[in-house]
């Protein structure tokens, strides 16, 4: 692959030197003569009805828009003709690439893989519903301009149901922002432009794509925000449900320690560790000392419950530092910086 | 694909060798036989795993007489998933098949794990069925493979068999080690391929009776549960290990708030409280776990970029339209079913087929003859996944009809659990008939083979008149072995043979008019005038609805009023369900918004069949029925339909009048019977019979409820 035959980790440059075919590996799509101004990114799931609509109104856009662009179309394993209906499309139009999964990977999957083929220096993502307004785009793409790196879309008006949609959105939203100190109104509109640098440095897996703006603050790119359009389901089902929210909440707690702590991990095991060594602390001192009548006391017949509760705590300390330095040698195993300083730097010499 | 070739796919056999007694000519004789017959490409690859000598010797001289290759690995008792991967490795077919090192199923049995493959599966489980091995064993496999069912949700019933096939890509992208190959499948499936099941006749089983131990099962129990976690929490460790540690800490939390509480307050000693120390342990473990969690989680975070866990099937590139080519469709093939569905239109219309064809259609099919030559024409059940080519064969042919399709069959499997034989009738892998059958055994009609139940149209479909014989022989053995009494072929047309005809029913069918203005007009005098007494007199309107219940109530009333149990509101549910779009229901409304009739269409290439109706008893001497169908044949022709089948009625009968008034000419339908043993009689269970005369009226009292409820009980018996 080329990612490990290259020192740095990333491809060599002479993946870009070649006509712009396409290469399965993800990385090796690189931005380089040919590779158009944006890539649209759209993952979408059983949208048979919509696809059609989507797909003109992007090109309406977009041709209006000016610049050279591609539009890839995720299909995350549709069972109901979307895929047909892709086939046509990608058999009339230049700028359309499909990718069809071999089955059902969710959202974050077919968002990564999006991403993964992105050969624009601009990547916008949005849904396949037609929730997301395309005309949006230009608008968004001129705030990257004026400097940003990862410019979200902002539903101010939302037109979903209340109490399935609404409400736990909302909460997971104060959330998502209290825990990241990223301040976006609404981390879950996938409408969002992006620099190519920072899609590229995303790892995306399981549901991190509600995190996205958060990893992206994560890699120090700059964040804003502005109001987009948004129009009620027109066809088709919502894929989400009331249920996620439990999982956001324990996904937020590794969101916030990826992103303060991934540096230094041994930080965050220390924040662990420290309730228990002051546990163990108290422990031991009521189990040697004893207040008598106004003077401190150190006791010789100490209690043995507290002594060994003592003992577990500071074993257990002990236990969770070693985890923090397991954690370290994996960061310095993984090449993960040196990557990412890679990229980083790459970008900003171009 | 080449044309070239009988066959497009060349199959591998995978044998791992690692006894050193075993025949190898016998064994790869009796693999190579059934490849041979059926003109298959084929090689085996015997992988010796540390034998040497006579094996070695056996299968070098074999190789002169049949595609032997053999490997030999360094080493000895390395195990069956790295000598399956090595023979892979040094195979040539795209198909491997790996099999043990004896016949465990009849080898004829493989060709049906390569016509799966062939007909679009990545990966074929087999299950040996019945078994025939010694009880203990079995016993022992049967709980081993539920407690996978039930315990990990794996729907497979025998992980333990032998033979498995696969296409090349699937060992390319799944790893198996250890003792992994056997949850090949499980691995598969989470991978997207597609894989299938199916059973095979078992024939022998090596070794005696044992009891394998319980470190055989222990070991296996923890791999399943190892993949079990790879899958599931790869991505997420703390979704894993979180949960535990919570659930840790809070039951341990919970163990030592009392003890904790009795010495604050009540000065009792904590060192006779084991819940205390039990507790605290818990919770300490608790938060270790949820370490172990983090760390999973910064594993995952670092090397995310690295693991992709989903899989592209297919790109599909705007600026290069090459790749987008049909997946399936094989041009050689399409082109043949053309010229021979030109074949069986003119023997349907009675006349003989037209010998000069067009020079084009001479050469497909020259090149169809080139293609089967030497193949026998054989005759099988369908495979699972085969379910979409029969559905395209049976649209592709002139005499299929809605009832032909697969859907029928899973709806009346699913709602009266009927048994299904479907049939093709083939020539290497080209399909030249179909026949779908439903073996049904019931108390008014005895056992029988009907093709298609609760159909009016059925029976056999065939590219030409020759094929037909094939498929009724084997029909016949099906049914004797069943021990049915007789084959109902529900034909719409006469069909060549000498069976024994069945003429109680017509059915009625009539071009629709061009327009809906004509609609009308084209109906007779005294029919028009109900229409119109309906709709402007009664001020009938007609809509159409996704409500299968009311549908229903008014379809059950109906029928208890004329005396015949009714078909149960699940049989439409699932009608609805399977065929979507392809169903409709009107319903018409009197004024105040009361259902009064309602009919059940379902829609086929240009025609709609008008299938179910039920009308309300207050509705009599409206004209609703007149009108209800009227406003069918405009709603049809205003979705660009041309056809309307009103279904078929029993001669001189009610119905049969209703329809010839609504001016259509009843035409014979042509249903045959072949028996299939001596004495069997024609059913004369039908509500023509003067016999039935009494039940009938009995039933028309029952109470709506019960009527109902016995009715849809019934209606399983009365096909």
């Amino acid at each position: 692959m080329a990612t490990g035959a290259a020192p740095c980790g990333y491809p060599a440059r002479s993946d870009e030197d070649g006509p712009l075919t396409m290469t399965p590996h993800p990385s090796a799509a690189m931005p380089g003569a040919g590779a158009p101004a944006l890539s649209v990114v759209v993952p979408v799931l059983n949208e048979v009805q919509n696809i059609v609509g989507l797909h003109a109104a992007l090109t309406h856009t977009l041709l209006a828009w000016g610049g050279t662009y591609e539009v890839i179309v995720v299909d995350d394993g549709s069972t109901d003709g979307t895929r047909d209906v892709l086939r046509r499309l990608a058999g009339e139009d230049p700028h359309l690439r499909v990718y069809l999964f071999r089955r059902n990977f969710g959202q974050t999957a077919a968002m990564a893989q999006g991403f993964a083929a992105a050969r624009g220096s601009r990547v916008v993502s949005m849904d396949g519903d037609l929730q997301n307004d395309p005309a949006d785009i230009p608008r968004l793409l001129q705030r990257l301009d004026a400097g940003f790196d990862v410019v979200c879309g902002w539903r101010r008006h939302r037109k979903d149901a209340v109490i399935t949609r609404l409400l736990p959105s909302m909460f997971a939203n104060q959330l998502i922002r209290w825990a990241t100190g990223v301040p976006i109104h609404d981390t879950g509109c996938s409408l969002k432009a992006y620099r190519s640098w920072v899609v590229r440095n995303l790892n995306l897996y399981s549901d991190m794509h509600r995190f996205i703006a958060a990893l992206g603050a994560g890699l120090g790119a700059r964040i804003a925000e502005i109001p987009v359009r948004h129009h009620p389901r027109r066809y088709g089902k919502s894929k989400y449900g009331l249920g996620r929210i439990f999982r956001v909440v324990l996904d937020l707690v590794v969101i916030k320690m990826l992103i303060q702590f991934s540096a230094h991990p041994i930080r965050w095991f220390g924040i662990l560790a420290l309730p228990l060594f002051l546990a163990g602390l108290l422990l031991l001192s009521i189990a040697f000392v004893k207040l008598d009548h106004g003077t401190w006391q150190i006791l010789t017949d100490y209690d043995d419950v507290y002594m060994s509760g003592a003992g577990i705590l500071a074993l257990l300390t002990l236990n969770v530092f070693m985890f923090g330095f397991l954690a370290e040698l994996q960061l310095k195993a993984s090449r993960f910086f040196r990557r990412r300083v890679s990229i980083t730097a790459v970008e900003a010499s171009r | 694909m080449t044309e070239d070739h009988d066959r497009d796919e060349f199959v591998s056999l995978v044998i791992p060798i690692d006894n050193p007694s075993i025949d190898a000519k016998a064994l790869a004789a009796g693999y190579a036989a059934p490849f041979r017959e059926h003109g298959y490409g084929y090689e085996l690859v015997f992988v010796l795993d540390g034998v040497h000598g006579r094996v070695l010797e056996d299968l070098n001289a074999l190789a002169a007489e049949l595609p032997i290759k053999v490997v030999r690995l360094q080493g000895a008792g390395l195990g069956e998933s790295i000598a399956l991967s090595a023979g892979a490795a040094r195979a040539r077919g795209s198909l491997i098949l790996s099999v043990p090192q004896y016949h465990q199923v009849e080898p004829e049995e493989l060709l049906k794990v390569v016509q799966s493959l062939e007909s679009g599966a990545d990966f074929v489980a087999t299950w040996r069925h019945p078994r025939v091995d010694p009880w203990l064993n079995r016993v022992q496999s049967r709980i081993f493979n539920w407690v996978l069912r039930v315990v990990m949700g794996i729907r497979f019933h025998d992980l333990n068999s032998g033979v498995r096939g696969m296409r090349r890509q699937v060992l390319d992208e799944v790893n198996v080690y250890g003792e992994l190959f056997r949850f090949l499948p499980v691995l598969a499936q989470r991978q997207g391929f597609k894989v299938v099941e199916i059973k095979v006749r078992h024939r022998e089983e090596r070794g005696t009776i044992a009891f394998y131990g319980i470190g055989v099962y222990v070991r296996r129990v923890l791999d399943i549960l190892a993949i079990s976690f790879l899958t599931r929490f790869t991505q997420r460790p703390l979704r894993f290990f979180g949960i535990l540690g919570v659930l840790a800490i809070l039951i341990g939390v919970a163990l030592s708030v009392e003890p904790l509480y009795a010495k604050a307050f009540e000065g009792e000693s904590l060192a006779n409280r084991p819940a205390f120390v039990l507790g605290v342990i818990l919770a300490a473990f608790g938060v270790q776990l949820i370490g172990l969690g983090v760390i999973g989680e910064i594993i995952i975070f670092t090397q995310a970029g690295q693991m992709r866990d989903y899989k592209v099937e297919e790109v599909l590139d705007g600026a290069d339209v090459a790749i987008d080519a049909p997946l399936v469709a094989d041009d050689v093939e399409r082109s043949v079913e053309a010229t021979v569905e030109g074949a069986a239109q003119a023997t349907q219309n009675g006349q003989p087929p037209s010998p000069p064809r067009p020079p084009v259609s001479l050469v497909d099919r020259d090149r169809t003859a080139t293609r089967g030559q030497g193949l026998p024409l054989r005759v099988r059940e369908l495979l699972p996944g085969e379910d979409a080519r029969w559905d395209s064969f049976v649209r592709d042919h002139p005499q299929g009809s809605f009832f032909h399709l697969t859907g029928w069959r899973r709806v009346v499997e699913e709602t009266f659990h009927h048994q299904p034989h479907y049939l093709v009738c083939e020539r290497g892998r080209s399909w030249f008939g179909a026949l779908p059958l439903f073996f049904v055994r019931s108390p008014f009609i005895g056992k029988q083979l009907i093709s298609v139940p609760y159909a009016v149209y059925g029976g056999l479909l065939v590219r030409d008149p020759e094929f037909q014989q094939p498929l009724l022989d084997a029909a016949a053995q099906h049914g004797r072995r069943l021990g049915a009494s007789y084959l109902e072929l529900r034909h719409l047309d006469a069909r060549p043979g000498d069976r024994v005809p069945y003429d109680l029913y017509v059915t009625f069918r009539k071009d629709l008019p061009a327009t809906v203005a004509d609609v009308l007009p084209s109906i007779p005098k005294k029919a028009r005038a109900e229409v119109r007494r309906a709709r402007d007199r009664f001020n009938l309107t007609c809509e159409t609805t996704g409500d299968v219940a009311l549908f229903f109530g008014l379809f059950a009333d109906e029928k208890r009023r004329l005396g015949t149990p009714s078909l149960p509101l699940r049989w439409f549910q699932n009608l609805v369900e399977e065929f979507g779009n392809a169903t409709v229901i009107h319903v018409v409304k009197d004024p105040a918004g009361e259902p009064q009739c309602a009919v059940l269409s379902f829609l086929w290439r240009d025609t709609v069949y008008a299938y179910y109706s039920g009308s309300a008893s207050e509705s009599r001497g409206k004209g609703v029925s007149d009108f209800v169908y009227c406003q069918i044949m405009e709603w049809a022709i205003e979705r660009g339909l041309r056809r309307f089948d009103f279904g078929r009625s029993r001669r001189d009968t009610g119905a049969a009048k209703f329809k010839e008034n609504m001016g259509f000419v009843p035409e014979p339908l042509h249903y045959d019977f072949l028996l299939l043993r001596d004495g069997a009689k024609l059913p004369e269970f039908h509500p023509s019979n003067p016999r039935l005369e009494g039940p009938r009226k009995l039933w028309s009292k029952l109470p709506r409820g019960v009527a109902s409820r016995i009715g849809g009980r019934l209606s399983r018996y009365l096909p």
